[in-house]
């Protein structure tokens, strides 16, 4: 259930986006997107085909570079930063489409994701934290990734960022190519995370799914955030309605 | 399992010349298969793990040969001496070209390293004053090592298959290293890898330094072994053998890059008494490995070999 957005007092956000752009060439993608994610919050961005998702996350990370505007993250610049960098902070992603390293074992993928990370320790925990989250992972650990179902792929990309040890969380299209009830089961542990205090930024196609698990939301259309408000709302807003749950 | 292999290629390396003492294809041929594995070996880590093609090795394998040739003979410098500033030079030249080269993709990184490589051996053609031109330079004198001199087949078969296995284990190190998952991980998909917070340009950066200094330290030794060098030695026609070595032992394994070396000198060698038909045969079998085990001939006998070994086993099981 949506409960309401917590630390609402926090003087500044995790995450502050201010007139963000972002071209491919001469065509501009995103236009002068404002938007903040608050330390603990779950925050969908929500928006058709095309409308920049991926593009606005991958600008967020660096994978992409800013045409203008400003990214500041746990109270830094990080606009031109390279990805590496941004990730390092604690910016993790879960790539559109999984991604997952398909020769590697699955416990290979894991460890991957902790690449920046020194502290031996606290990467068994994690593992062992990821591995309660998607048992079924613990049991195909030596297997190769690219075995895996796509619903499986998922779980693994979701640990693989969780082992970056990340403040802020990305997810890109988590509902993408999967059976409704496996989407159903990844949603249900996004939630779980957020509960478990990590700050996440969901970006979906599926917008009603994730705004029933939301504290705010932003609508994204041809490249432009046209609206933002608690999820409920967006949920019972006639237009939004319309446009995006069909009803 | 890689120790196993390891101790397995190291025990053969060893008793080959006990079991064929003074055969010409154990002390000589297996000279010059060695320096081919430490070659092979070191162009995997660039072209098997981190994905990344060059047509141009040999140009590195030369500067290690040409850096200790001048040295050496024009000013008297100590081999080893001679031997790490080869590595040092071309360990930098391939630091500074890493960057822009590697930015490129695919047939556009195969055509900039294959354009290096003929600019280093046009200028081991037309430097006659460094080099000595397209006559070489002769005279270079024998690998001293600490007061040791290495001269004879037997030293050198020694030498050579030490440094062969000294590379092999270096690699196998790196592989399984936090690098060696970066340049896995980068050759899988350059997008994730740096969504994991890998630099991926520093990765490759990296297999591409340290692919080089193998080949200097190749050539280095390949310079003192033959006491000559010339152009010939490291032109394009080199840098392509390379590749198939690789390509033919199976990308992303080392010893399948060490085999394969090894394999492609006894071919060379095997196919001389053909004469003329030499590279047409040579060709014919390369093209008949690519289509029936495009995974390599080592990859790809080990998992036929699993595939025996598994139906007799389950024949045995079914009795």
């Amino acid at each position: 259930m949506p409960s309401e957005s917590p630390l609402l007092e926090q003087k500044e956000p995790l995450l502050e986006v201010a007139g963000l752009s972002s071209d491919y060439g001469p065509v501009r993608a995103i236009h002068q997107a404002d938007l903040q994610v608050r330390s603990g919050e779950l925050v969908a961005i929500v928006g058709g085909n095309g409308a920049g998702k991926t593009t606005l996350l991958h600008t967020l990370s660096g994978l992409h570079p800013a045409g203008g505007g400003y990214i500041r993250f746990a109270g830094r610049d990080v606009t031109r930063w390279p990805t590496h960098r941004i990730v390092a902070a604690g910016i993790c992603q879960v790539p559109e489409g999984r991604q997952v390293f398909a020769p590697l074992s699955v416990e290979d993928n894991l460890r991957l994701g902790a690449y920046r990370i020194r502290d031996h320790g606290w990467v068994r925990r994690e593992l062992e934290h990821v591995y309660t989250l998607f048992p079924i992972l613990a049991e195909r650990r030596r297997q190769r990734a690219g075995t895996l179902s796509g619903g499986q792929q998922q779980m693994l990309a979701i640990g693989r960022a969780l082992l970056g040890r990340p403040r802020l969380l990305l997810l890109d299209e988590p509902s993408m190519g999967l059976a409704p009830l496996l989407v159903e089961e990844i949603f249900r542990v996004i939630v779980e995370l957020n509960s478990q205090s990590v700050t996440i930024l969901l970006v979906e196609q599926n917008a009603r799914a994730a705004l029933a698990i939301a504290h705010r939301g932003y609508i994204l259309e041809t490249g432009r955030i046209v609206k933002t408000a608690p999820a409920a709302e967006l949920l019972a807003d006639d237009a939004v309605r319309r446009a995006y749950l069909g009803y | 399992m890689r120790l196993a292999g390891f101790g397995a290629f190291a025990a053969g390396v060893t008793l080959l010349p006990v079991l064929f003492p003074d055969n010409y294809f154990v002390t000589v041929v297996g000279v010059s298969a060695g320096l081919h594995v430490i070659l092979a070996v070191g162009l995997n880590l660039l072209i098997g793990y981190a994905g990344q093609i060059s047509l141009g090795h040999a140009a590195f394998f030369g500067m290690g040969a040409y850096a200790s040739a001048i040295l050496t003979t024009r000013h008297a410098w100590p081999s080893l001496l001679a031997m790490a500033a080869g590595l040092l030079i071309a360990g930098s030249i391939a630091w500074l070209l890493a960057r822009p080269i590697l930015r490129l993709r695919g047939h556009y990184l195969a055509m900039a390293t294959l354009g290096f490589g003929i600019i280093v051996h046009v200028v081991m053609v037309q430097a006659t004053g460094w080099t000595g031109g397209p006559d070489g330079m002769a005279g270079i004198p024998p690998l001293n090592l600490l007061g040791w001199e290495v001269d004879g087949d037997r030293r050198w078969y020694g030498v050579v298959s030490a440094a062969a296995l000294l590379t092999i284990w270096l690699s196998l190190n790196i592989v399984d290293s936090r690098v060696g998952r970066a340049l896995r991980a980068v050759r899988g998909s350059e997008f994730a890898a740096q969504m994991m917070g890998i630099d991926a340009a520093g990765a490759k950066t990296q297999a591409f330094v340290v692919s080089a200094l193998f080949a200097a330290f190749a050539g280095s030794l390949f310079a003192h072994q033959q006491a000559f060098v010339s152009p010939d030695s490291f032109s394009l026609m080199v840098s392509v053998d390379l590749v198939i070595m690789v390509v033919l032992g199976g990308m992303a394994s080392t010893f399948g890059a060490a085999f394969g070396a090894i394999a492609l000198t006894l071919l060379n060698e095997g196919l001389v008494v053909f004469e003329d038909y030499e590279m047409l045969i040579h060709g014919a079998l390369l093209m008949i490995v690519m289509i029936f085990l495009p995974q390599g001939l080592f990859v790809g006998l080990s998992q036929v070999g699993r595939r025996l070994s598994a139906v007799f086993y389950c024949q045995t099981e079914k009795r």
